[in-house]
C-alpha cells in the first residue's frame, strides 16, 4: 500500500514537474519581453544565411538591428546588405526592394515597418520569415528555383508564400491580411468563434482572391483574453513592438474597452480545401 | 440725396468689408499651444513612435498631417501647428484646439477629406464638410472603420488612415489590401 501511493506520488510531482502547455503559453504570451532581445543575433543553426539586399530605396526608409541595444536608426541605402533580425521603418511616400538573392523579391510600401527574421538556405530550400508591425508589402516569390518556405506573419495571420505574387498588409483597422496576384499561397488564421476558443483556420488562395481575418469584436476578445492559449514567435521585429501587436491587435478601442490582448499562434501548414476560383476567400 | 446714399452705401461696404476681414483673420482657440514634439522627427520614426501608442493627441495628429501634406513639419509648436492648418482650411478655425487632448475620428475624418480633396456627397456639397459627414464619406470609400466622429483613435488606427490618405493622393485610388471592408 504504502509503495503504491509513494509510486503515485511521484507521478504526481512529474507530472507536475513537466512544462505546461497553456499556462507556461499565456504566461509567455504576457511577457513578450522575455525573448532574447537585448543578445546579438544567433548564428543560423543550420544552412547558409540566405543573402538580402536592397535594390532601391525611394523615400525616407530607414534600417537597424533589432537584437542590438546600442543600434540606432540609420538611413537605409539602394545595394547594402541586410543581416537578420534587421527592422525596416519607411515613410510617407516611400518604397523600398528588397530582393532575397534568386527566390524573392519583396517591396517595403509606404508607412510600413517590417523585420527579418530566419534567414535560411539549406541546399535548395530557402526560408525567410518577414514580420509585419503594420503597412503592407508585397511578395513575389520565384516557385520554381526551388523549395521555398516565405512566410510574412502579422497580427491576425501568418502566410506562407511558396511561389506567388502576393500582397500582404497589416492595416490594423482592415480584416484583409493578403491579397494575391498570381500564383497561390496559403494563410493560416485565427479565428475567433463563440465558442471563446481560438480556432485556427488554414486557407488555400489562388490568383486574385483576398484573405481575411475575422474582424473581431472587442467584446469576444476580451473574453478570449482569459481563455487564450496563444503564444508569441518571434517576428523579427523588437519586443517592444511584439508586445504593442499583442496588446493592440485590432487598434480600435470602443468607450471604455480595456486593451485586448491576442496572439499570433503558428502551427503547422496542413493541406487544406481548395476554394473554387471565383469564390470569397474568407467564408 | 443720391450723393446721400452713394455715401450711405460706401460706409456699408467698407463695415462689411472690414467685417469680412475680422472674420478670417479670427483667432484660433488654442490649449496647450507652448507643448513642443520631438525635434527633427521624420516620418518612418513619427509613424513608429505613434504606433505604439494608444491614444494619439492633438499635436501628433496635426504633425502627421503636416508631414503627410508638406513631406516635413517644420513647427517648433502646437499653436504654429494649429494655425498653419487653420490657414489653410485643413483644420477648422472654430475648433477648440488642445495640444494634449486625444484626437477625435471626426477631426481626422475632416482634415484628410480636405488634404484628399474628398468632396462627398449631396450634404456634404449642401452643408460643406463636416465631422459627422467626413466620417460617414471616408466609411463609404472604405477608408476609414466603424466608429462614431466623438471616438479617439489609437496610434495604429490612425497610422493606417494616414497611409491610405498618401495613397489616395498620389493615385486617386485605394489598393484592394487597404479598404476596410464593413
Amino acid at each position: 500500500m504504502r509503495e503504491q501511493l509513494l509510486i503515485g506520488l511521484v507521478i504526481l510531482a512529474v507530472a507536475a514537474s513537466a512544462p505546461a502547455g497553456s499556462e507556461g503559453a499565456a504566461k509567455a504570451a504576457d511577457k513578450p519581453t522575455t525573448a532574447p532581445a537585448t543578445t546579438a543575433p544567433a548564428a543560423p543553426a543550420a544552412g547558409a544565411s540566405l543573402k538580402v539586399t536592397v535594390v532601391s530605396v525611394s523615400g525616407p526608409a530607414q534600417k537597424m538591428l533589432a537584437g542590438d541595444e546600442k543600434a540606432k536608426w540609420q538611413a537605409l541605402k539602394a545595394g547594402e546588405a541586410l543581416d537578420e533580425m534587421t527592422v525596416i521603418r519607411t515613410g510617407f511616400g516611400a518604397k523600398v526592394v528588397l530582393k532575397f538573392e534568386d527566390r524573392a523579391v519583396v517591396t517595403v510600401n509606404n508607412a510600413t515597418k517590417v523585420g527579418l527574421s530566419e534567414l535560411r538556405k539549406d541546399g535548395d530550400r530557402a526560408s525567410a520569415n518577414i514580420g509585419l508591425k503594420y503597412g503592407t508589402v508585397r511578395a513575389s516569390v520565384e516557385g520554381r528555383q526551388g523549395n521555398n518556405d516565405f512566410r510574412v506573419s502579422t497580427p491576425r495571420a501568418v502566410l506562407s508564400i511558396k511561389g506567388s505574387d502576393t500582397e500582404v498588409g497589416a492595416n490594423v483597422d482592415s480584416p484583409k491580411v493578403a491579397h494575391t496576384y498570381t500564383g497561390r499561397f496559403s494563410m493560416t488564421k485565427q479565428m475567433v468563434g463563440l465558442g471563446l476558443k481560438p480556432q485556427i483556420k488554414q486557407m488555400n488562395l489562388g490568383g486574385g482572391q483576398t484573405g481575411s481575418s475575422s474582424f473581431i469584436p472587442p467584446v469576444i476578445l476580451t473574453s478570449t483574453k482569459r481563455a487564450s492559449q496563444a503564444r508569441i514567435t518571434n517576428f523579427g521585429i523588437p519586443p517592444a513592438d511584439v508586445k504593442t501587436m499583442v496588446n493592440h491587435t485590432t487598434g480600435q478601442r470602443g468607450s471604455g474597452t480595456p486593451s485586448i490582448t491576442t496572439g499570433n499562434v503558428i502551427v503547422p501548414t496542413p493541406p487544406g480545401p481548395t476554394l473554387p476560383p471565383g469564390e470569397p476567400g474568407f467564408p | 440725396m443720391k450723393a446721400k446714399a452713394r455715401h450711405v452705401a460706401f460706409l456699408a461696404a467698407v463695415v462689411l468689408a472690414a467685417g469680412m476681414m475680422g472674420c478670417s483673420q479670427q483667432a484660433i482657440k488654442v490649449s496647450g499651444g507652448e507643448e513642443t514634439l520631438p525635434a527633427k522627427e521624420g516620418s518612418p520614426a513619427f509613424l513608429d513612435r505613434l504606433s505604439s501608442q494608444t491614444s494619439v493627441s492633438e499635436n501628433d495628429a496635426y504633425r502627421g498631417v503636416l508631414m503627410l501634406v508638406d513631406g516635413e513639419d517644420t513647427s517648433e509648436t502646437f499653436r504654429e501647428r494649429a494655425e498653419r492648418l487653420a490657414a489653410t482650411g485643413t483644420a477648422a478655425r472654430i475648433w477648440k484646439h488642445d495640444a494634449n487632448r486625444p484626437i477625435t475620428r471626426g477631426k481626422v475624418a475632416f482634415m484628410i477629406c480636405k488634404i484628399c480633396k474628398i468632396r462627398g456627397g449631396v450634404i456634404m456639397h449642401l452643408t460643406g464638410a463636416t465631422q459627422r459627414y467626413c466620417v460617414r464619406e471616408l466609411q463609404y470609400m472604405e477608408m476609414m472603420g466603424p466608429g462614431t466622429p466623438l471616438s479617439p483613435v489609437t496610434g495604429l488606427e490612425f497610422v493606417a488612415l494616414l497611409t491610405r490618405a498618401d495613397v489616395y493622393r498620389k493615385t486617386g485610388e485605394l489598393p484592394a489590401i487597404m479598404e476596410v471592408t464593413q
